[in-house]
Formats: C-alpha cells, sequence, structure tokens
C-alpha cells in the first residue's frame, strides 16, 4: 500500500525541487545569482509550484482545516501573482545628482540588463543632502608592519589621532602634532616622525585605504592615519521644477521614502567626487506590491488559523 | 547600576541554567518527574534571562537585536520560555536539562564576544527591526522546540514507546505550526520593511533566499503525514528544518548580501 497519496507526492516533490533549486542561488556569487533566480527555468518552476496550490484550492477548502489551508493557498498564489505583475510591469530607474544639480530624467533599469532614460513629469533639483552622524569621526593613527607569510599589512601599534599621542617601533619615534577636521570629513593629521638616525621630519597623512598605506616609514612599516566616522541618517531635499516655476519639496531619507507623480523615491546612497557630494535615489513604480503584500494577509491569516484550530497532523 | 544589573543578570542566569542542568541529569530516571527544583532553578534563569534582555537594551539605547551575542540572547530566551510554557507537560522530563544547557551555551557566546556595541547603521534604524527579528527569534524558538520533539520521537519509535510517540508526534506538530506561523510573520515583515527601506520586497539576497528555504522544509512537513507509518519520515523532516534554520543563521552569515552587518 503506497504511503502517500498521489497529490501529497507530487506536492512534497516540487517543496525539494524548489527548496533544492533556491539552495543552489543561494552558493552563486551575487553577480550570477539574480540572472538565476530571474532564468525561465525558475520561473517555470514556480508557476508548476502555483497551479499545484491552485489544484488543491477546492480540496483543502473542504476539509476540517479548511479555511487555514484554503487562505494559505490563496495567499501563496496572490504573492505568486504580486510577484509576476511586479516582474512585467513594474518601473524601476535611479538618479544620481550633485548638490545643486538638476534633471528631468531617470536611467531605466531593466532585468535585461538593458538601460534607457525616461522622462519624468517634471525636474529635480537637488536642494541639499545631509548627513547626521552618532558623533564626531575616529581618528586613529595605525603602525602597519608587512607580513610576508600573508602578504598584506599587519597592524602593530594603534592610538588615538590626538596631539601628543606617542607611537614608537625599531627606532623609529611618532608624535602627532594636530588633527584637522575638514567639514565632518575624515580631515588630515600631521605627525612628527624622528627616525632611527636621529633625522626629524613633518608629515601630513590624509585617510587612505587600509590595504594600500600611503605615507612610509622604511620599506617593510608603514603609517597609516584612518578617521572612522558612523552614519546615522542621510537624506535628500528635493525641489519639483516646472517650466521655471517651484513646485513641492520632497524629502527623501534611508526608511522614509517620498512619494510623488506616482513614483516611490528611495534614498539610496552617496559618495564624495572632487569635492562635492552625490546623491543616488531609486525610483519605483510597481503594481505588484499591493497583490503581493495582499497575498502576505492571507498567508498569516492561514497560518493564524491553523494555530488556532488546533492543528492536527495529516493522517496517512 | 545598570552595568551591575547586567552583570549580575548574566552571571545569575548561566549560573541557574548550569545548576538546572547538572540537577536535571542527575534527578533523569528518578522518582519525582516534575523536577521541581531543576524547574524553580529554569524559571530563576529565564526570569534572570528576560531581566538582562532589557539591561541590554536600555544599556545600547537601541534595540539589541543585530549583533549575534543579542540575538543568542533572544534566541535562548525564546527557546526557555516556549518549553516552560507548552513544551514541560509533554516532553520527558529529561529534556530540561537539555533546554538549560543550550540556554546556558547561548549565553555564554556572548561572553566570548565581548559587549561592545556598534550604533546601528541608517538602514536598520526602523522600528521594523524590532518587529521583524522578534517574530523570527520567537519562530526560531518554537521551531526548535518542535524539532527537538522530533529528534525525541525518532529515538523513541519503537512498539513498546508508541504511547509516548502518540503524545510527541500532535505537540510537535502544534510547536511546527506556532513556529511556522511566526516564521511567516518574520519574512512578510522583513519583506515589507525592505519594501520600505529599498523600494523591493524581495531581493533574493543569501538570508532571504534561505529563510525561503526553511519555510518550504516546514511547509513540506505540515504537508507530510504523521501516522503510525510515516512518523519516522515527518520526523526527520522536522529535523531538516532546524539545520536549515541553522545554516540561515551560521551558514548565511558567511556569504555578502544585505544582511550582513554584522
Amino acid at each position: 500500500m503506497r504511503l502517500l497519496r498521489p497529490g501529497r507526492t507530487v506536492a512534497l516533490w516540487l517543496f525539494w525541487t524548489t527548496a533544492v533549486a533556491l539552495l543552489i542561488g543561494v552558493f552563486l556569487p551575487s553577480s550570477r545569482s539574480i540572472s538565476y533566480f530571474h532564468s525561465p527555468g525558475l520561473g517555470l518552476l514556480w508557476l508548476l509550484v502555483g497551479l499545484a496550490t491552485l489544484l488543491c484550492f477546492p480540496k483543502s477548502w473542504r476539509r476540517h482545516s479548511g479555511v487555514s489551508q484554503g487562505l494559505s493557498h490563496l495567499g501563496f498564489v496572490l504573492v505568486l501573482l504580486g510577484v509576476l505583475v511586479s516582474g512585467r510591469l513594474a518601473k524601476r530607474g535611479v538618479l544620481a545628482l550633485p548638490e545643486g544639480g538638476m534633471s528631468h530624467q531617470i536611467l531605466l533599469q531593466t532585468t535585461g540588463m538593458q538601460e534607457n532614460l525616461l522622462d519624468l513629469p517634471s525636474s529635480l533639483r537637488l536642494l541639499r543632502f545631509e548627513i547626521d552622524t552618532y558623533g564626531p569621526p575616529l581618528r586613529e593613527l595605525h603602525l602597519l608592519h608587512w607580513s610576508d607569510s600573508k602578504q598584506r599589512w599587519i597592524p602593530l601599534k594603534t592610538v588615538p589621532a590626538q596631539p601628543g599621542e606617542i607611537l614608537e617601533t625599531a627606532g623609529w619615534r611618532i608624535r602627532v602634532v594636530h588633527s584637522v577636521d575638514m567639514t565632518g570629513g575624515p580631515g588630515e593629521s600631521l605627525v612628527v616622525l624622528v627616525g632611527p638616525k636621529e633625522q626629524e621630519e613633518q608629515r601630513v597623512l590624509f585617510a587612505s585605504e587600509p590595504h594600500d598605506p600611503q605615507s612610509f616609514l622604511a620599506q617593510d612599516l608603514r603609517l597609516f592615519y584612518s578617521a572612522h566616522v558612523d552614519v546615522k541618517a542621510y537624506r535628500s531635499t528635493l525641489q519639483v521644477e516646472k517650466n521655471g516655476t517651484q513646485g513641492e519639496v520632497l524629502v527623501t531619507e534611508v526608511n522614509q521614502p517620498a512619494h510623488w507623480e506616482g513614483w516611490r523615491i528611495y534614498q539610496e546612497s552617496y559618495w564624495e567626487d572632487q569635492g562635492r557630494v552625490w546623491s543616488r535615489m531609486e525610483f519605483v513604480q510597481d503594481p505588484g506590491v499591493g497583490v503581493v503584500f495582499l497575498g502576505y494577509l492571507f498567508l498569516v491569516l492561514g497560518g493564524l488559523f491553523g494555530v488556532l484550530n488546533g492543528g492536527k497532523p495529516h493522517a496517512e | 547600576m545598570l552595568n551591575n544589573a547586567l552583570w549580575l543578570s548574566f552571571w545569575g542566569s548561566i549560573l541557574s541554567y548550569l545548576v538546572c542542568a547538572i540537577l536535571a541529569g542527575i534527578q533523569a530516571g528518578k522518582k519525582d518527574p516534575r523536577m521541581r527544583i531543576p524547574l524553580a532553578f529554569l524559571i530563576l534563569g529565564a526570569s534572570l534571562h528576560g531581566l538582562h534582555f532589557g539591561c541590554r537594551w536600555m544599556a545600547q539605547g537601541q534595540p539589541p537585536m543585530v549583533q549575534q551575542a543579542d540575538l543568542f540572547v533572544l534566541l535562548s530566551l525564546s527557546a526557555v520560555l516556549t518549553y516552560l510554557t507548552a513544551g514541560r507537560r509533554l516532553l520527558p522530563s529529561s529534556a530540561m536539562g537539555w533546554i538549560a544547557l543550550m540556554a546556558l551555551l547561548l549565553m555564554a557566546w556572548q561572553a566570548r564576544e565581548g559587549s561592545a556595541v556598534k550604533p546601528l547603521i541608517p538602514a536598520l534604524r526602523s522600528p521594523w527591526l524590532t518587529i521583524h527579528v522578534f517574530f523570527c527569534m520567537v519562530a526560531y524558538g518554537a521551531l526548535a522546540m518542535g524539532s527537538f520533539t522530533c529528534f525525541w520521537i525518532l529515538l523513541r519509535v519503537s512498539p513498546e514507546s508508541q504511547q509516548q510517540v502518540r503524545r510527541w508526534v500532535p505537540f510537535a506538530e502544534r510547536m511546527i505550526r506556532i513556529g511556522y506561523l511566526f516564521l511567516t510573520l518574520g519574512i512578510v515583515t522583513g519583506s515589507i520593511w525592505a519594501q520600505r527601506a529599498w523600494g523591493r520586497y524581495w531581493g533574493w539576497d543569501p538570508k532571504e533566499t534561505a529563510s525561503l528555504v526553511t519555510w518550504i522544509v516546514y511547509l513540506a512537513y505540515l504537508h507530510y503525514p504523521k501516522g503510525p507509518r510515516s512518523v519516522r519520515r515527518a520526523a526527520f523532516l522536522g529535523i531538516a528544518g532546524i539545520l536549515c534554520v541553522g545554516f540561515t543563521w551560521f551558514g548565511v552569515a558567511l556569504l555578502p548580501g544585505l544582511h550582513s552587518y554584522q
């Protein structure tokens, strides 16, 4: 006698296939994983899972715990449907502006990795970009030693980059004279180096990459200045402009997107280039979100009914 | 004051769990099936554990839900509370010692990690952090209890212990149903948060995908029949589920992605 009914066997095979297919994607490098998850093969698998869930729906609704299973199945199908709508109809584009810069176009991204420009209803000017920090930058002076075996710079000693702090090693004596803060940025640090032969030299250190310390003392000994600041929040303030007239002001921040003309504007990232701060924002129109969230609601309700009903195990 | 409370609650809970585990080990198989003294130590440990979590929240000035040590504190508290509220009446009394030992080891982890607090990055500064992590931790606690029972079922599937197994199967089912509900809530709240923070409800981040795999494995468990002939295979599925939870937590932490904050 068979242990499982045919329908359940199919369902379990689909579960396993989906779980294994997803697990493969977890181990792929991020550059390949997105195209893998959007591949036609996985799409077909989700279609099969959706169809199987739909076929189970009438049967599950008639059972003792039908409400729970029916809601869960309906929720799952709605989520898949919402994902399909998102995949077909969602628009997603990016806009990068320096402070004071203006644009009426965004760079549209499609899943095929093609990029097109899309006109916005009005122009947007980045009025200002603000960064909130948890406190002043933490400035430190590090002495690094080159390790032949590890083929990288290894920290030997670290002191705060404050006037009077001293680092000593292998005949070298380094004294911090002062550190300068440049408008909340990393700034610079002036140090006096006294070498093994008592030669004295003043040097200004700028923050650089830890894997490539610029200031050297000797062939295998380098001095590295770092300034670390913990960013709390960052936001862009945008001015809508149309035909020379100024419209509303939009503020977008991480976790607080702005809404404008059917678009949601998300603060993505920022960077500094030649003394100017650039803000990168993402513009999204996705009609599938509502359907997916409705599916979520049914899934949660189905799970809740499953718990409240007592959730008896399936019979053989 | 707060530092003293942190220190006392941490070591107090560790000591209580240790005493509970030792006494439960000694008393296993003896006359008192309720194990009143180890139970008292487990309750004391859980109370101090809860106090310690509250103190960590106050000391950090932010929800202690980002660093590995913080999550271990919450997960072990969730597992102990699930055992005390639901598992104690149905699971064999010797399970108490194992639960206390697990809580002890997870709590002790933070002594290894230290107490340095990293400020929250902008993406994590959201009320969804607390909601999402809370649901996930409650889910993991309940799923751990359900899978632990599945492990027990596997050990005891023999003709003479069918009576006990018949009691544990519905318990494992119930725990996994509760865990599955909270796991769904965890995934859903994470997805809503991602939509709010990045404008996409799903990004195929390794942790997201691994938690979806966990969800599917437990879904397979819930769909699997649990009659006398299939109970063993279903128990294997329950154990596979908790292995997926472990992979989602530890294995994926080694891969780059949106969740690699730690």
